[in-house]
């Protein structure tokens, strides 16, 4: 079996009661309550490879947290069809809890007084792990992720990053052949976030674990996953590699360039001087109506370049650009 | 096997966990002596004073503790509970392959008989030397206190029932000052149930509430086999509606969040 998920013109409806303001309106909802369907999916399909590496991005209520619910088996569709590993997973969701393992930025599953390695033993005992397979597990994890120095620490005494590696470990001991992460390096900081997304690729790399991923961080996006899923309004509006999604949206360039003139002055259409001084000159390029070397051309007859530097908009901007056009 | 090591290792989990946060057990601990002091002194006077008591202040101090015994407890799962539902974190337990509600239940157990056991002898000790003697047998004695710890399963129970009908109301604090104040009243917290109205009597026979404080401490005072066995017979019988009063409410409110979400 090489498709690790596979889902169908998934939607999920809900029913939402409709509040009024005041007293009026609030006796009003308590006996005649107002309920609207509200679609939060809608016809979504797609499917992913066991070993891949999606990014399933969108903005708040896109329709992310639902999906993974779906896909974990812990919320029902409406229509539509699911498969994680073979599983209907809102069927089977005890059998398909052996191989999937979730990881929720913003919650906790250790117990907060108690070492991290007490949580590693009640999940083997749950995942009906053998003992000698989970101390092989266990001390193969702890090699990956470096967690030493935090094993017989209160939960409480610990970062918010050593936490989090400790929370990843627990979603692996079991070896699961899928990792769903919502929001993994929620909070942390820029090194935290770093170690995270690092351990995470070597993961994918060491064990071939599918990441299902969903950040609002396009540096997770970028560094871990290697395909974009862009969910927006319960539709998936792009499913792209990363290298082609920079490759079909990237329509500017950032270049700077170092020259030997104090100030450059380029007055071409399609360029959009950013600063100009102290022998830096930025400015960004519009590809749509004059290409780099043209650019760098016109420099050239200027002043003469020390430097040139070439860069893509960050991730973030190209993601907002395709929110906009999914608008 | 494997089903029962699972539930064994919360059990054990839920023991660590509370006995590394030991610092909870101890203000439990001072709360409780504090209580049974004040008691202590209150039936004293009352009983100079008035002289109107017939019951034994002693024996009075013996069954205040052996309610607050079992009111102490009792952990707070409900808390627990709620944060679990209203937050979402129950998106943890539920795609483990282990039922939420058994493991919280056991859990619950093995916080419960840890307090049981700290408390109980802090109890125990502080009542005895202040009446210089155990109010029943050494064997009836050990019937009563075997039958709190079953007791303080059955209160378990209907706290976690307070605790999982936040699937349906959100905030489960006003149902578990309602469940409080009647386990209070009719279940004799302070005073033996048999000084009540006659009409309070009736009421309270009815609810599980004498079975968990008033009814089963009430023991002391006047320990027949026959008095006993409807006791035990109404735990076992409170314990099994709470039970499945507890598991059809949460298999509705799963279904609830399987179809509605949290």
């Amino acid at each position: 079996m090489t498709c690790a998920i596979r889902v169908e013109e998934l939607s999920k409806r809900f029913d939402v009661r409709e509040l009024s303001s005041g007293l009026v309106g609030t006796l009003k909802n308590l006996f005649w309550p107002n309920i609207q369907k509200v679609s939060a999916i809608n016809n979504l399909s797609f499917e992913i490879k066991l070993g891949e590496r999606i990014a399933f991005i969108g903005p708040n209520g896109a329709g992310k947290s639902t999906t993974i619910k779906m896909l974990t088996g812990i919320l029902h569709p409406t229509s539509g069809g699911i498969e994680v590993l073979g599983f209907l997973p809102w069927k089977d969701r005890y059998k398909l809890g052996f191989s999937i393992g979730t990881v929720f930025g913003q919650r906790s599953q250790l117990w907060y007084h108690l070492p991290a390695l007490d949580t590693f033993s009640l999940l083997a005992k749950i995942y009906e792990l053998d003992s000698s397979y989970y101390q092989r597990r266990l001390n193969e994890l702890i090699q990956l992720f470096e967690l030493g120095p935090y094993l017989e620490k209160p939960v409480r005494q610990l970062s918010l990053g050593e936490r989090m590696r400790c929370e990843i470990v627990a979603s692996l001991l079991h070896k699961p052949k899928i990792l769903f992460l919502d929001e993994p390096t929620i909070g942390l900081d820029v090194n935290a976030k770093l170690v995270i997304r690092n351990l995470l690729n070597k993961l994918s790399e060491e064990e071939g674990t599918t990441l299902f991923l969903t950040s609002h961080d396009m540096a997770d996006v970028e560094q871990v996953a290697d395909r974009v899923l862009i969910l927006d309004k319960g539709s998936i509006v792009m499913d792209n590699s990363i290298r082609e999604l920079k490759r079909k949206y990237i329509r500017r360039k950032i270049v700077t360039l170092v020259t030997d003139k104090e100030v450059l002055r380029l007055n071409i259409p399609g360029v959009n001087i950013l600063e100009s001084e102290n022998y830096h000159f930025v400015c960004e390029i519009d590809l749509n109506i004059i290409p780099i070397e043209k650019v760098i051309q016109e420099a050239l007859k200027e002043a003469n370049l020390k430097d040139v530097t070439i860069e893509d908009p960050s991730m973030e901007e190209i993601i907002r650009e395709i929110y906009g056009l999914s608008r | 096997m494997g089903f029962l090591a699972k539930y064994l290792a919360f059990f054990k989990m839920s023991i660590l966990h509370h006995l590394r946060n030991y610092k909870l057990l101890i203000g439990l601990c001072i709360f409780q002596l504090t209580c049974l002091l004040i008691f202590a002194h209150i039936w004293k006077v009352a009983a100079a004073r008035m002289g109107t008591i017939d019951l034994d202040p002693k024996l009075l101090l013996w069954y205040i503790a052996l309610n607050e015994w079992i009111l102490i407890a009792v952990p707070d799962i409900e808390i627990d509970m709620e944060y679990e539902l209203k937050t979402g974190q129950l998106a943890y337990f539920l795609p483990r392959p282990i039922s939420y509600l058994g493991s919280k239940l056991v859990e619950g157990v093995g916080a419960l008989l840890l307090n049981m056991l700290v408390l109980g002898a802090t109890a125990f000790l502080f009542v005895y030397f202040w009446t210089g003697a155990l109010p029943l047998p050494p064997t009836s004695f050990i019937i009563t206190v075997l039958m709190g710890i079953l007791a303080g399963f059955l209160s378990l129970v209907f706290t976690m029932v307070v605790g999982i009908s936040a699937f349906f109301v959100h905030e489960v604090e006003p149902w578990r000052w309602v469940w409080e104040k009647f386990l209070f009243v009719f279940g004799g917290l302070m005073l033996p149930l048999t000084i009540y109205p006659q009409w309070m009597q009736t009421i309270a026979h009815w609810t599980p509430f004498p079975a968990i404080l008033g009814g089963r401490s009430g023991l002391i005072f006047n320990f027949e086999l026959e008095a006993m066995l409807w006791i035990l017979f109404s735990i076992m019988v409170w314990t099994s509606i709470g039970l499945i009063f507890l598991y059809t409410l949460y298999k509705r409110g799963l279904k609830m969040l399987n179809v509605e979400g949290g």
